[in-house]
């Protein structure tokens, strides 16, 4: 094969992508082991390395003694073609395997754009698309991640979801595999019996039954198979197994420094925001475990900063001091801390101010609304005069350069809340002048909402495509000929991919015929705007005679049964229910951490309650 | 402040990994291994590392030549012994000693390299009368891409030896020596293509390694 591939890399964009022996890269033993796992991100090279959740589970298995888990990646379009031409299926880098050798494969779907990838991922390695199609002479295909929260679109092309975070449960999954084997279980047997591993969804031992108006009626399991797949989580982040010795990459990965995960969750409830429901109850590493994983990684890796990553990072409990002594340990050796995202106050940019890779990358503010009206409707609980402090801090301490997140499409948006956005930016803008003295620059950057199953908004059309593009000239008229944001820069996420994404995030199993149309017709890594062809998905959908509206813009009441009802988050629906309400009215709803429990029911769903570094949050109440 | 000057292969493992990123691992392995490089002033410090000559995507090194600067003296052999068990699979230095500070950087002593292209491919009367038919020409134009465009640039003064290596394990084996520095340079890719138009053979996918950087001697 190393020959194909000389014949091959010399033609192919960066043939770094598909090195391997880098830095930390395992390399087991093929024989020595009993079963074998292929982690797979269904992106290039760059974009998987990045992500930190495989990173985990590939130190987990491979600490196992029986196990070897492996990484692969999908080839940007002109390698697939070169191996398709040379006969050369996708493999796995430090094996150079087939991946068809493996024994389980492990997907990891983080949004709905890499659904198409999934596909060329399974032909590729030269595997029937569908899981009824695959004897037992073919590896077991599971998926993971956020976007399994609805499985449904690809429920056809898997054996199995694991729901939730993967830590314990991959070990379970990998135990009840070699057990069912041992017992000589045929396919289906073996999938049944994998079925009694807690958070594992099995999507073909569930019947789906459609009403005539397109709406699922029922979702039935087989005897056996749990009625409801409540997700997996680790209590106790101290208590967990975190990579220390992580692959170093040779080319430069999207997120080419240590990743340190300092806590999980977000309880700020930000009612459009999937991951801030799916991913509770907030869990903190204590502040000592994270220090001594620091001096680790750094040691281990060979990196020149540390991020602190989480989906809220200034909320960590003990910021302050983690970043005092994580500075103290680390900054003379020339290595810098980062915080990937920051909340709007000034407390904020005071850690800013203090952290040399954040002044160099600039300051990120999320007000994600223009209007007061609106965010109180989407529960991002910023007032207009802690945007005004932050900022007036941040120019005060020098930056002449911030970056403000939007979304445009929100539920009851109206034009004003539009129209705010500009208001914003120009009042930045003069407050800005008037600290500094000289002009200061604001790069705005607007994304299209999209409504995520297992949110408040759960229920809410998707804004349409003309209205839509309405909103988004109207903005540009003002960032473009308004003399008073000069100085702002406005800058736009694809709003057709976001189209794609309304359709697939709510979608249900009978979109699997469409994602394989899409897929032959050509679609591929849907998320880089240039090989993204809205119209070849809208083809798909007319040859599957599917409406994209059914999917993306129709209101769905309260009482219909929701293609993924039968996957839990521990959130249950009355709260979601009455998040809703409350946006409809206005209202915001408070953080746990700080006021009241808000009874989302996660905490007893689990049997676990926030955990903070920083002493114990509220004790949840029944609800 | 103490200068070593080190050699390094960068091996079949890492054939299609670029200059950039060779630089990158080296400062990650440099950190690793907790030697006390010299960093340079200003906001943006960088560790005081500098290579004789980048050596491209798809071509290996066998003796690849690299400076570094450290704050305080170290002894080559324990620089070999800490740096070895710290690099990834691919990349290992040989040999270090060090130099004077402030004399000429390995940039400005550069002079020329050996390389070594290998391929599949069969050939009756051996490599010698196409090598031939190359040297005899007085002008060998070539299209050079930068990022300033293209140019048309004459390569042949700078080919400065072509040998047939022999054919082994079914690969033809051409050393070639060219000129890296001045005014006049060539690339061994460069020397490949004009060989194809020059002789009409296909040499697919050649696998090309640098042997060997030379230095200029300096009185």
């Amino acid at each position: 094969m190393q020959d194909k591939l000389n014949r091959i890399l010399p033609r192919v964009q960066k043939p770094g992508r598909y090195t391997d022996a880098e830095w930390n890269a395992g390399r087991k033993d093929w024989e020595a082991v009993q079963i074998r796992l292929a982690l797979i991100y269904p992106d290039i090279y760059e974009v998987g390395e990045s992500h930190l959740g495989l990173k985990i589970l590939y130190n987990i298995v491979n600490s196992r003694p029986d196990a070897l888990a492996d990484r692969a990646y999908a080839p940007w379009p002109d390698m697939e073609a070169e191996m398709r031409a040379e006969g050369v299926p996708l493999f796995a880098l430090e094996s150079r395997r087939p991946l068809a050798d493996f024994d389980l494969l492990g997907i990891t779907i983080q949004h709905e754009l890499t659904y198409s990838n999934v596909l060329t991922v399974l032909d590729l390695a030269g595997m029937p698309l569908r899981s009824v199609e695959r004897g037992p002479e073919y590896p077991l295909v599971l998926g993971g991640g956020p976007s399994t929260y609805n499985p449904e679109p690809l429920a056809d092309f898997f054996d199995l979801f694991l729901i939730g975070e993967g830590e314990e449960a991959i070990g379970e999954i990998m135990d009840a595999l070699t057990e069912g084997r041992r017992q000589g279980l045929d396919r289906l047997a073996l999938l049944r019996y994998l079925a009694g591993v807690p958070g594992v969804y099995i999507p073909s031992l569930y019947r789906v039954k459609y009403t005539s108006e397109g709406t699922v009626s029922a979702v039935t399991p087989e005897e056996g198979a749990p009625a409801r797949v409540l997700k997996r989580i680790i209590l106790d982040l101290d208590k967990v197994s975190f990579p220390t010795t992580p692959v170093v990459p040779y080319i430069e990965a999207v997120h080419d420094r240590i990743t340190l995960e300092i806590m999980r969750g977000c309880s700020r409830g930000c009612r459009f925001c999937h991951a801030g429901m799916v991913y509770r109850p907030v869990r903190e590493r204590s502040l000592d475990t994270l220090v001594k994983l620091a001096g680790q990684l750094v040691h281990s890796t060979g990196y020149d900063e540390i991020s602190l990553v989480s989906l809220s990072s200034a909320d960590y409990s003990c910021i302050g001091p983690l970043i005092e002594e994580l500075r103290e340990r680390f900054e003379a050796k020339g290595i810098n801390i980062s915080l990937p995202s920051l909340r709007i106050d000034s407390f904020s940019v005071d850690l800013a101010q203090s952290l040399k890779a954040v002044r160099k990358a600039g300051l990120t503010f999320a007000p994600e609304a223009g209007t007061q009206r609106l965010r109180n409707v989407i529960n991002k609980n910023v007032a207009h005069e802690d945007m005004l402090t932050a900022a007036g801090a941040a120019f005060s301490a020098g930056w002449d350069l911030i970056k403000l997140y939007f979304m445009i499409g929100l539920p009851t948006e109206t034009e004003e809340d539009v129209c705010g956005i500009a208001d914003v930016t120009r009042e930045l803008l003069q407050l800005g002048r008037r600290i500094t003295g000289k002009a200061v620059r604001i790069n705005v950057s607007v994304s299209s909402f999209v409504p995520k199953p297992g949110t408040p908004f759960q229920w809410h059309p998707q804004i349409d495509e003309a209205t839509l593009l309405a909103r988004q000239s109207l903005l540009k008229d003002f960032f473009f000929r308004d003399r008073t944001l000069r100085g702002a820069k406005l800058s736009w996420h694809d709003p057709l991919t976001s189209m794609l994404e309304g359709i697939l995030s709510r979608g249900d199993r009978r979109l699997a015929a469409v994602i394989e149309k899409a897929w032959h017709l050509g679609c591929r890594f849907d998320a880089w705007s240039e090989l993204f062809h809205w119209n070849l998905w809208q083809q798909a959908m007319v040859e599957c005679d599917l409406e994209a509206d059914f999917y993306r813009s129709r209101p769905r009441s309260y009482d219909e049964v929701l293609p993924w009802d039968h996957i839990s988050s521990g959130v249950d629906k009355p709260f979601l229910i009455r998040e809703d309400e409350a946006a409809r009215q206005g209202r915001v709803t408070e953080d746990c951490r700080r006021g009241r429990c808000t009874t989302c029911g996660v905490c007893p769903a689990l049997r676990g309650r926030a955990k903070l570094a920083g002493g114990d949050a509220n004790v949840p109440s029944k609800s | 402040m103490y200068r070593l000057r080190a050699e390094f292969c960068k091996g079949e493992e890492i054939r299609y990994i670029g200059h950039l990123d060779i630089l990158r691992t080296l400062e990650r392995a440099l950190r690793r291994a907790e030697l006390p490089v010299a960093r340079t002033q200003g906001f943006n410090p960088r560790q005081k590392i500098a290579f004789a000559s980048p050596l491209s995507v798809g071509i290996t090194g066998e003796r690849e030549l690299v400076d570094i600067e450290f704050d305080s003296e170290i002894s080559p052999d324990n620089f070999l012994q800490h740096i070895n068990s710290v690099l990834p699979a691919g990349m290992r230095f040989s040999t270090a000693c060090g130099i004077a500070i402030g004399g000429p950087s390995l940039m400005a002593d550069l002079d020329q390299a050996e390389y070594l292209a290998r391929w599949h491919e069969t050939l009756i009367d051996g490599l010698k009368p196409i090598l031939e038919l190359f040297l005899q020409q007085d002008e060998i134009f070539i299209l050079r891409h930068s990022k300033k465009g293209e140019r048309r640039l004459n390569i042949r003064p700078a080919v400065l030896q072509l040998k047939d290596g022999g054919s082994r394990d079914g690969n033809i084996r051409l050393l070639m020596r060219l000129k890296l520095s001045g005014e006049l340079t060539a690339k061994p890719n460069e020397v490949m293509e004009a060989l194809r138009e020059i002789s009409g053979l296909k040499i697919e996918a050649p696998l090309l390694t640098r042997l060997e950087v030379k230095l200029s001697h300096r009185k």
